[in-house]
């Protein structure tokens, strides 16, 4: 009877071709498949020494795929507004059922994923991944580091608390010696920069971290950044394949 | 290790054991986070769990108890009353009595619907009657047969009618053995209804469902960006037994909250607890809900005697709180020490400088003590309120020269010619300090019963052990005769003594010397630069904060504003030289066997600090302004309590007390009592009365409570004795002194007393108070009878009887006392008065002592005796009514 | 469960049947000081009731060298028996501006009928610490009827009209208290076997325990003995 059913259309257009363990089969399941399709249908042998890269690249994207995942979990309880933010997640914490494990995990993964990162950083310096043709994607991956600090400094405002309120504050402080859009930068205060118009105020949607900070901060933390990253994201694992794949060791050039 | 695994090629290597390592890691992980989450992380369910079995425990065994005080004789004869109420339900005569009704119930049925049938019948021949008459037919034979169904139904009706009195007759008798078994039914369990109750309790308790208790208080506050937020407290989720009266003795956290009659004016039900002992409500784990483990939570739990300092969120500026005793010790010493004089502080803005003014000091002393006083205020008077400022040498110089150079400029001069002091003996004036009241608020030598009984550290008038060094007698008589006249503002009442009574005095008090040898300073105080340093130095010190002085009417507070000092954070404040204990230690504050100071850095110990000594920051480089206090460790423990209460973090007024005009009248009445320190003779809402131990011949009893006052005394009356106080109990040594009040202040008084009385204050002509006629002759009969005479003289008939036996003179009572008091006291004056020595006489329910006046009715005979009494002593006739 | 509590009372029961005494004196060593009289002239109708002085009560030594007035009581070993209330009253007298008796010793519960035999205004100032106390007028003779609820350790009784006048009231939970008379010797009868703490209390000179044990023959002695100075 299984033979029979999966003979049905409704079978054929989900599951396209056939599980026999051959080499066409194997490479169609890759390239048919959206979400692997971007792996490699073979890998070459260097790739398989996990102690050379440790997957730090990969285990980023994975710490990422955490955070999404939680991130969209505590915005069910979660209300950007002055009033509610901080009673948010103290209800988080108190009376949500695993409440605090989300938390806390969105917590640990935000750590751990800069840690990460910068350990992926390290490693590539070190293998000289950044060698050409790969210097592009290592100005990528530079924006992306930068876009995951900016993701964890927006972040770290959302609770609203004092420890939230005093660091972004200080953070943002030195928005106002930006040269040119900064009140108090080089040429600012000549282009008729303000503490009332200047990119500190646009970054903070007011002279100081108040209401709209968090609301910015929090649109910023929860989709803006994490578009603007996910479009480099691809661009950045676009370029590894197109490259030539995982990072290996020198192949010993023939005579 | 590896080295056998690096032979293999690399795609050939197996990961299976670092996957099963791995996965059985997160495996074990995730299983323990859903055991914390859902019991570790909630030991509420424990605790609700004990709770519950302690509860139940302690019922059960109240029903043991219980069981155990049944008179089993009793059960005995109740268990034979049941059985033979139940034997009788099997007697013939039950039986007949049950058979014959059922038998007549049956009987009356078809009685009933053989009248029914009859009727029925009767309505339709009726019909047919009509029906003929209508159509001219002949109507006899249907009228005949209406009759006979007539009378069916009056033969039904009769017949239906014995039935039922013969059934409600078997009733009767059958009722009489069913109540009776009812009745022993009931009996029985009632002996043992106690004890089946608190089995219910018990089995209640067991069952009851563990859940999160929460109050939610709506709109209680204000968050920091001003948006309105509610609280809520879950604390009774752990704290499941704070209103059980059997877990009274039970451990935390089941133990009943004490006080219940607090409790109840602010009902944890709809009050919450946080607002009282703060912490940090929605937790449900111990030290998070304690704000003591979640670092950043401003307002841990309050403990010991801290929680009274959250009263003063809502019930801001009241003096007197029956249930907050240490906060009110704590406001009475902020009161009295003058800590406004310095700081800004709420509630404390419109109150009179606590020092006597320096603008004519040449007059009352000089130089040679006015140097040793600034330079240490404690070396001449220990138990002075004035603070050490610890000045050098040259500051002190500084500050005196200046003050001798503004009192030269006065032109002050003493009432009496100079020398009118002279005369007066010594012996003679101890005898009448000691006696007519000084030592009330003035303490000599070891005489320090009055300070014993206030219990402070500070007095709040000079100790007189060293005055006749300190002042010139000139000053001195001028002084006691009239102090308003030297300080217009000082609370030092008059004694209204006589000449020779103030000489007295003043021969007494110039003979208490300062006996020390001090070596005489010199001092150049006419040196202009020095004069100059002394106004910058007063006026740098803020000296003007406590005393009046020339040209510094308008100096600002010298210090920093107190009103929020409760929510400042310890990370502000600087610690100086001190050492740091460590959190865990038990004290806030150590001194050290070197000499160091030890505090621990939080905001307690940083405030424990500063009043053990105010100095105690001082560095080589950070000068401290605050002078320094000799508190006791109660009074700094209160300051400190104060302090926590000094917070703009309140709740919003709909849940703040409000006070109406009786209760604002009632503080009013009380800041001035405080000012004018009548607790430290009178005693006023439980507080003062200081005099007492000095004054306690044993029968002469406590001077009149003022509260009662407002119902007891005439309104013109009370005016005139505070304007003039006069004597009504003549054989009391003790005088009450003259307080030179103005009428604005007298009548804040009044309405104090008036408030706590709960009355009005409405302008009466008490002369005009009818009297009955009737009464008059009896009353005079009845207080010959009563004997009255024996205690209350009239006029100066006071011969044999000595002091213990006195009462005022009744002669005067018609112009002080209210008639309606009057009458209230003769009902019960033990009530109006404890401890008072007048005894009742009428008690209710009771016959009169003589029963031939009036037909022994109490309150006939109290009216009889209030008239009489209203009568006495008046020379124009009395508005006596028929 | 009915059968345990059957035995119960049957055991508690059977305990008082067996009834015991304890009896003694209080005796008085040294010379007592001279005694003080009392002076009554504030009062006509007082000072022309006696013709004799009246020597204050407040230490009275019998010419036996016993002291009088000592209140006599079992402290422990009662337990938390209760006890019937007796229906006769206690009658407590003013007599000749003099409370008599001097020293008395009531059931919690127990009618005290207080009396005024004088034609003159006294007043009857109880003031206990644990019970209700009262202050009240007789102004006639008559008699009024109070009583105290709990049991209380002796507390005094005075008047506010004639100060010298003074006595002295013990309410107990239980009948066994006697008080010394003339002979300075007790009874306290119908004490079950057992041990007990007895202990004597004086206006002037304090309490005194001692402990007895009432055996089977029922019979006990205690005697008490108080020093001058």
């Amino acid at each position: 009877m299984l033979e029979a059913f999966k003979k049905t259309e409704v079978y054929k257009s989900i599951f396209r071709h056939s599980y026999q363990d051959t080499q066409r089969n194997r490479a169609l399941q890759i390239v048919d498949n959206v979400f692997l399709h971007l792996h490699p249908v073979r890998v070459p042998r260097h790739a398989t020494n996990i102690g050379y890269t440790w997957g730090m690249g990969g285990i980023t994207f994975l710490l990422f795929l955490v955070l999404t995942i939680t991130g969209i979990i505590l915005m069910f309880y979660y209300r950007p507004t002055a009033q509610y933010a901080y009673e948010d997640m103290k209800y988080l914490m108190n009376d949500v059922p695993f409440g605090p494990l989300i938390r806390n995990m969105h917590r640990w993964a935000a750590h751990a994923m800069v840690l990460t990162v910068m350990l992926h950083m390290f490693r590539v310096f070190l293998t000289g991944s950044y060698k050409p043709p790969r210097q592009f994607n290592w100005v990528v991956g530079v924006l992306l580091l930068v876009l995951t600090l900016l993701l964890s400094f927006s972040g770290y405002l959302l609770p609203w608390d004092q420890l939230a309120i005093w660091a972004v504050t200080v953070g943002t402080n030195m928005a106002r010696a930006t040269p040119l859009l900064g009140h108090e930068g080089p040429f600012g205060p000549e282009l008729g920069m303000q503490p009332d118009n200047d990119v500190r105020f646009v970054l903070l949607g007011g002279t100081e971290v108040g209401p709209p900070t968090l609301l910015r901060f929090y649109v910023g933390h929860c989709i803006f950044l994490p578009i603007i990253a996910a479009i480099f994201m691809a661009v950045h694992f676009w370029r590894v394949r197109k490259d030539g794949g995982i990072s290996g060791p020198e192949t010993p050039k023939k005579a | 290790m590896f080295e056998r695994r690096a032979k293999i090629p690399v795609e050939n290597r197996d990961y299976a054991v670092f996957y099963i390592v791995f996965s059985g890691i997160l495996f074990v992980g995730t299983v323990w986070s859903v055991w914390d989450e859902v019991r570790t992380r909630r030991p509420w369910k424990d605790y609700q769990a004990e709770f519950y079995q302690l509860s139940s425990e302690k019922l059960d065994s109240l029903r043991l108890a219980s069981l155990q005080e049944v008179d089993s004789t009793q059960v005995l004869e109740l268990q034979a009353i049941l059985k033979k109420a139940e034997e009788s339900l099997t007697s013939e005569e039950y039986r007949k009595a049950v058979a014959d009704k059922d038998q007549l119930s049956r009987d009356l049925d078809i009685a009933t619907r053989e009248w029914r049938f009859a009727r029925s019948r009767s309505d339709a021949a009726y019909y047919q009657f009509q029906k003929a008459k209508l159509e001219g037919r002949d109507v006899a034979p249907y009228r005949k047969e209406v009759d006979e169904h007539e009378a069916s139904i009056a033969k039904h009706f009769a017949e239906k009618n014995h039935l039922e009195m013969k059934i409600s007759g078997l009733d009767e008798v059958i009722n009489k053995y069913k109540d009776a078994h009812a009745k022993a039914q009931v009996e029985l369990q009632n002996v043992f209804a106690q004890a089946v109750a608190f089995g219910a309790k018990a089995e209640n308790m067991r069952n009851n469902p563990v859940t999160v208790r929460q109050v939610m208080l709506n709109d209680f506050e204000l968050t920091p960006f001003q948006e309105i937020k509610a609280r809520i407290d879950r604390c009774q989720t752990c704290h499941s037994g704070w209103n059980d009266e059997l877990m009274a003795e039970a451990p935390q956290p089941h133990t009943q909250h004490p006080v219940p009659e607090l409790l109840a004016k602010h009902n944890p039900e709809s009050f919450g607890c946080t607002p009282c002992h703060r912490g940090q409500g929605p937790a449900l784990t111990e030290g998070f809900a304690h704000g003591v483990d979640d670092h950043y939570w401003e307002t841990p739990i309050l403990r010991g005697n801290d929680v009274y300092a959250t009263c003063n969120s809502c019930h801001t500026n009241e003096s007197t709180l029956k249930h907050a005793k240490p906060f009110v010790a704590a406001k009475q010493i902020i009161f009295e020490s003058g800590c406004y004089g310095c700081h800004e502080i709420k509630g404390f803005t419109d109150l009179p400088k606590i020092g006597p003014p320096l603008n004519t000091l040449m007059a009352k002393t000089q130089p040679e003590w006015i140097f040793p006083w600034v330079r240490n205020p404690k070396d001449y008077n220990p138990h002075t309120r004035m603070p050490n400022f610890k000045f050098s040498d040259g500051e002190a110089e500084a500050i005196t020269a200046y003050l001798v150079s503004v009192a030269k400029q006065s032109s002050f001069s003493f009432e009496r010619p100079r020398g009118s002091f002279a005369g007066g003996n010594a012996a003679q004036g101890r005898q009448i300090f000691e006696t007519i009241g000084c030592q009330g608020c003035h303490a000599v030598g070891n005489a320090t019963t009055v300070r014993d009984a206030r219990g402070t550290t500070f007095d709040i008038a000079p100790e007189l052990t060293r005055v006749g060094s300190k002042v010139s007698p000139d000053w001195l008589f001028d002084w006691v005769k009239n102090p308003r006249h030297y300080n217009n503002e000082t609370r030092m009442p008059s004694l209204r003594l006589t000449d020779t009574e103030a000489r007295h005095i003043v021969a007494y008090l110039m003979s208490l010397k300062d006996n020390r040898r001090f070596a005489p300073a010199s001092l150049d105080l006419s040196n202009p630069e020095k004069i100059t340093a002394g106004d910058r130095l007063i006026r740098e010190f803020g000296c003007a904060g406590c005393h009046s002085i020339k040209g510094m009417e308008n100096e600002g507070k010298v210090s920093v504003e107190l009103s929020d000092f409760g929510r400042k954070k310890y990370e502000q404040m600087d610690f100086g030289d001190t050492h740091e204990l460590s959190e865990d230690d038990t004290v806030d504050y150590r001194e050290n066997a070197d000499g160091t100071v030890s505090v621990k850095h939080s905001w307690r110990g940083w405030v424990y600090g500063k009043f053990k000594n105010p100095r105690q920051y001082q560095t080589e480089r950070i000068v401290q302004k605050m002078p320094v206090y000799t508190f006791n460790d109660d009074e700094v423990k209160l300051i400190r309590l104060f302090l926590i209460s000094m917070t703009k973090d309140v709740p919003l007024p709909t849940y703040q007390r409000t006070y109406d005009k009786r209760m604002q009248d009632i503080e009013a009445g009380r800041r001035l009592t405080m000012t004018y320190n009548c607790i430290q003779c009178h005693q006023l809402e439980d507080r003062g009365g200081y005099i007492l131990p000095l004054y306690q011949e044993a029968a002469l009893g406590p001077p009149p409570l003022p509260e009662s006052q407002g119902a007891k005394v005439q309104e013109p009356w009370l005016h005139s004795f505070l304007k003039n106080p006069t004597t009504i109990r003549s054989w009391i040594n003790v005088r009450m002194p003259t307080f030179n009040l103005t009428d604005a202040e007298i009548g804040k008084i009044q309405r104090y007393f008036l408030g706590l009385s709960r009355q009005d204050f409405v302008i009466r002509d008490y002369a005009a108070t009818p009297m009955d006629q009737k009464y008059v002759e009896p009353g005079r009969k009845l207080y010959e009878i009563y004997q009255c005479a024996k205690c209350h003289p009239t006029g100066s008939n006071t011969e044999g009887l000595t002091a213990e036996f006195l009462a005022p003179d009744l002669a005067k009572a018609y112009t002080r006392l209210k008639p309606e008091w009057i009458i209230d006291w003769m009902r019960d004056p033990s009530r109006l008065q404890p401890g008072t020595r007048m005894p009742t006489f009428f008690t209710e329910g009771q016959e009169a002592p003589d029963p031939s006046i009036l037909g022994g009715n109490n309150e006939e005979q109290i009216k009889a005796l209030s008239t009489y009494v209203w009568i006495l002593g008046r020379r124009s006739a009395p508005v006596v009514t028929k | 469960m009915k059968t345990i509590f059957f035995f119960a009372i049957t055991v508690f029961c059977s305990a008082a049947l067996v009834a015991g005494d304890v009896t003694g004196k209080v005796s008085f060593e040294g010379k007592p000081g001279a005694p003080v009289r009392l002076r009554m002239d504030a009062d006509k109708f007082c000072a022309m009731a006696h013709k004799e002085a009246v020597l204050s009560e407040e230490l009275v030594v019998n010419k036996n060298g016993t002291l009088k007035n000592v209140l006599i009581y079992i402290k422990e070993g009662v337990g938390g028996k209760k006890f019937d209330i007796p229906k006769t009253p206690v009658v407590f007298d003013q007599k000749g501006c003099i409370y008599m008796p001097h020293v008395l010793g009531v059931m919690a519960g127990q009618e005290l009928q207080v009396k005024n035999s004088d034609r003159t205004l006294h007043n009857v100032h109880a003031l206990p610490k644990v019970n209700q106390g009262f202050n009240q007028g007789q102004p006639v003779p008559g008699m009024m009827k109070k009583n105290f609820q709990k049991p209380e350790a002796p507390f005094k009784v005075k008047c506010e009209v004639h100060s010298w006048m003074g006595a002295y009231i013990g309410v107990f939970s239980h009948p066994y208290f006697a008080v010394t008379g003339d002979d300075g010797s007790f009874t306290i009868k119908g004490l079950p076997a057992g041990e007990y703490t007895v202990e004597a209390w004086h206006e002037k000179y304090g309490t005194q325990t001692l402990k007895v044990k009432v055996d089977a023959t029922g019979k006990a002695t205690a005697n008490f003995s108080y020093k001058a100075g």
